[in-house]
């Protein structure tokens, strides 16, 4: 897309200088941007490499230190975020802020509402409007409900929505990718291309280079606040964007980069035969299952949530579990953590019936559980870290109920420097990024020497160095004979990493697939319930 | 994107009594005919005499009771709006005690009678914390009512068949000689129960931030949810919250009768519960920030009283200046730390279950 070389470019920043005086950084350093009509542009680079920063200046939601911004050529500034609103330029945020009690409707008119007659707002105008653009762009959101009832890939949809109804020239997604299953990014990708063919400009802020080349036409690479590298996506590979954002001091495990950021190759080629020989275990190891569901349901209303789901796995093995969000994953997680009783079946560990326990008597049967909800269920943000680290040990740091000092740092201090947090003990765990606070959840789960541990999307939102670090702690974990449950969306996370493999389809186990049985196809056919899939399944049971 | 501190900054705090004060200058000017002397006497009063002074340390002891209370449960994340109808119930029973035992030595008569008290009060607001636990009605809700039914009550009883019946006043009888705590500096009503209330606001300190169950119970007040996840026995911290939030509250009223007036009078405790939640407030629910938190309010109390006493501010006037204090004190950050409260008031027909989003944790420092 370089058919506009002579007209000037929609918007550039030049030298854009921001620091932040209370954390001693440059978070951005002398960054400049070019951003062109009808093109998409990737911002790639780890957490804290300036990325948000640069874009809300563009954003007008921060002043810069210092640096400019032109607008079709002429300098501009922007006070607000509603001047550079004004001026098209609009952002969706990776964590949308809605009123959850009103419609979609409501929390997308807000500012621009269309005014009936007697200055009322004009409800049916609105829903109209949402529901035409909605329906051009093939997205599925109906105006009329409530956004708590919404899935959290569908709130984001909707916030991208509400940027579209403000008509943007320049639109810049955070990691509008993090909450959607495989085929929502594929929706969302072609909504993408869609509105860059209309000649707006798109940016993307993310973590993932397969959508990088999948979707960009062009790629920022950002590190420690500088912007280090701009490539044409036809003029760059993985392993050179990867140098890039990590640095060169870092060593790249050449199969962890394949996990990362798998390029999603042609099907034909993607055949089974290679995946890294260390990753499969044709055998799978012998003896009971330390831990099992059987035939469990759970319901609300009528309605199943869970039909018969029977799973289980031995020590020293990692069953992966997946399937596209709104499948049952969520339930599934809620069962095996034992937050929620189902309606039949049972919870089995070492051959005792545990299906009614407490979450609090799993944990004392050795249960460790990572979840998906890092900010309520995983951890309390409002807390210190080291009382985020000690939750699970409190009873052996203290005398006669009242901790000793020495014990209880020497412990956090000891997680701390295993897991290599970087944050004082006393920092209340909000001030950290998403990287260390779930190197802290991580950490404390494992500081009870867990026979079973539940991970359910262990590496959402971790840049590359959390996501290895992730990734070799469950793998360590498994060599040590730990039985392992991997709740995730991510497909390739699931087969780099999963012995044997359970894919959910509307509340049942759709397949177990094991050894070479194991593909991304195969996976990705369950998943979505495909016509085949499904003969297959109920004329033959489990392959 | 940064959100604020549930506790509140103290820059706001500081803005809220700021701002408190000079509303009180204000209506001083507007409201008296001697706007000069009324400021007088309402700023230097509590200094001017023994008297005043040794009284506002005494409403400094019940402040710091009744913010303890207040502050100890806001830490467990439940609520106990009961205050106000426990410090009458401790009072009432304490009183009842102390006058059914008069053959019991001096130690032994006043614990009787304060445990009496401190029983009652704790019962009381524990049954609250029962009824969340089994039904799980909101104990919000329930302490209010609670305490709201217990006051007319209470007071038909002192009125009725508790009066004293030597006495033109609408109180219970005196309570035994012996039975009076020791006063500290007459002949203002001061009491060696301001030693008893800063002992448990140390104790209080202690317990809560350097014992096992202290860390379970602010971990259960920070994310319930959390506190579940991690094997914390989560109903236990409705419970004894409730239970021991009452029971200051209790102590509060005991020292009412056994301390400072040596009998029940009706509707002593006329603002005792709301003013202890606003201590905890500006405490920012805090043991140790209660202590300041309740000095500056028991100043400003006394204040609005010698001001009543020397001008002509009316009391009228000084029940103003206090609901103004209390009222830009707490609205501050009422949605802070009442965001389920707040939440129900904003939304009168909304469903009662709040989704919030969850606050993002911060990234990149922006």
């Amino acid at each position: 897309m370089n058919t506009q070389l002579n007209e000037p470019p929609l918007v550039e920043l030049r030298n854009i200088t921001k620091c932040f005086p209370e954390n001693e950084v440059w978070a951005n350093r002398e960054v400049s941007l070019t951003i062109r009509r009808g093109e998409i542009q990737a911002l790639v680079g780890e957490n804290g490499a300036g990325k948000s920063t640069v874009m809300h200046v563009l954003a007008g939601a921060l002043s810069p230190d210092s640096g400019q911004i032109l607008l079709g050529g002429r300098e501009t500034r922007f006070e607000h975020p509603r001047d550079a609103i004004a001026a098209g330029i609009l952002m969706v945020h990776q964590h949308p802020q809605f009123v959850p009690e009103l419609r979609v409707w409501e929390n997308l008119i807000l500012g621009i509402e269309p005014r009936g007659t007697l200055g009322t707002i004009d409800r049916n105008a609105a829903v109209a409007r949402i529901t035409e653009l909605a329906t051009r762009y093939h997205m599925p959101i109906n105006p009329n409900h409530r956004i708590e009832y919404l899935a959290s890939s569908q709130v984001h949809l909707a916030a991208i929505l509400g940027a579209l109804l403000r008509d943007p020239q320049v639109l810049i997604l955070d990691e509008p990718t993090a909450p959607c299953s495989d085929h929502e990014v594929e929706l969302l990708f072609g909504l993408l291309r869609n509105l860059a063919e209309q000649g707006r400009a798109l940016i993307l802020i993310t973590h993932k280079l397969r959508e990088v080349f999948a979707i960009a036409d062009r790629v920022t690479v950002m590190r420690h606040g500088v912007n280090v590298a701009e490539r044409a996506i036809s003029e760059t590979t993985i392993s050179e964007l990867s140098t890039l954002m990590v640095g060169e001091d870092c060593q790249v495990d050449s199969d962890d980069l394949r996990l990362l950021h798998a390029y999603r190759e042609p099907p034909a080629s993607n055949a089974a035969p290679d995946k890294p020989a260390q990753e499969v275990r044709e055998a799978a190891p012998e003896g009971p299952p330390l831990f099992s569901i059987r035939n469990v349901s759970l319901y609300e209303g009528h309605l199943p949530l869970l039909s018969d789901v029977s799973l289980s796995v031995r020590s020293g093995t990692i069953l992966g579990i997946t399937g596209i969000r709104e499948n049952g994953l969520e339930y599934l997680e809620d069962v095996i953590s034992g937050s929620t009783i189902p309606d039949s079946g049972e919870v089995v560990i070492d051959a005792k019936r545990i299906t009614e326990f407490s979450p609090r008597r799993f944990r004392r049967l050795g249960i460790a559980y990572v979840p998906t909800d890092r900010l309520i269920r995983g951890a309390s943000m409002d807390a210190s870290v080291q009382e985020n680290l000690i939750l699970l040990r409190r009873k052996g740091l203290q005398r006669r109920g009242v901790f000793n000092r020495k014990s209880l740092d020497g412990f956090s201090d000891q997680l701390k420097e295993r897991f290599g947090i970087s944050a004082s003990l006393k920092q209340p765990l909000r001030r950290l990024s998403g990287g260390n606070i779930q190197k802290v959840i991580l950490s404390r789960e494992l500081s009870i020497g867990a026979r079973v541990v539940i991970f359910s999307e262990p590496s959402w939102g971790l840049d590359f160095r959390s996501k290895q670090f992730v990734y070799r702690e469950i793998r360590r974990l498994r060599d040590a004979e730990t039985a392992i449950i991997l709740i995730s969306a991510d497909i390739d996370e699931i087969l780099s990493l999963s012995d044997e493999i359970a894919v959910m389809f509307r509340g049942s186990v759709a397949t177990e697939l094991r050894g070479r049985a194991r593909t991304r196809e195969r996976i990705a056919e369950y998943m979505l319930g495909l016509e085949q899939a499904l003969d297959a399944a109920t004329d033959e049971g489990s392959p | 994107m940064n959100r604020s501190s549930p506790r509140g900054s103290l820059a706001g705090i500081a803005a809220a009594l700021v701002a408190a004060v000079l509303v009180t200058i204000v209506l001083l000017v507007l409201g008296s005919r001697t706007p000069a002397a009324a400021i007088r006497s309402f700023f230097w009063g509590p200094f001017s005499s023994t008297y005043y002074f040794g009284n506002m340390i005494n409403a400094f002891t019940v402040l710091v009771l009744t913010g303890l209370g207040a502050a100890l449960a806001f830490r467990a994340g439940v609520f106990n709006l009961g205050g106000e109808g426990q410090v009458y119930t401790a009072a009432i029973v304490t009183a009842v005690a102390a006058n059914a035992a008069p053959q019991l030595t001096a130690a032994g008569g006043v614990a009787f009678a304060l445990g009496a008290g401190v029983f009652a009060a704790a019962v009381m607001a524990g049954l609250s914390g029962l009824f969340r636990f089994l039904w799980d009605t909101d104990e919000l809700i329930t302490s209010f009512l609670i305490a709201s039914a217990s006051i007319p009550i209470i007071d038909y009883m002192i009125v009725g068949p508790l009066n004293d019946p030597a006495s033109n006043l609408l109180t219970t009888p005196r309570i035994p000689e012996a039975f009076r705590l020791l006063r500290i500096l007459p002949p203002s009503r001061l009491h060696i129960g301001i030693v008893v209330a800063v002992l448990l606001a140390a104790l209080v300190f202690f317990l809560l931030f350097y014992t096992v169950r202290g860390y379970e119970w602010r971990l259960t007040g920070l994310n319930r949810e959390f506190a579940r996840y991690g094997g914390v026995n989560t109903g236990m911290y409705i419970l004894f919250p409730m239970l021991i939030s009452g029971g200051l509250h209790g102590v509060a009223g005991a020292f009412h009768v056994l301390g400072t007036h040596h009998a029940a009078l009706v509707g002593f405790s006329g603002g005792l519960g709301w003013n202890g939640l606003a201590v905890a407030l500006i405490g920012r629910s805090h043991p140790l920030g209660v202590l300041p938190a309740a000095l500056v309010f028991a100043y400003l109390q006394t204040g609005s009283r010698t001001a009543i006493l020397h001008t002509e501010f009316t009391i009228e006037l000084a029940t103003i200046i206090q609901a103004v204090i209390f009222f830009v004190i707490t609205a501050q950050y009422l949605p802070q730390v009442f965001p389920r409260a707040a939440r129900k008031l904003a939304l009168v027909f909304g469903r009662p279950r709040g989704g919030a989003a969850p606050a993002a944790p911060e990234e990149d420092g922006s």
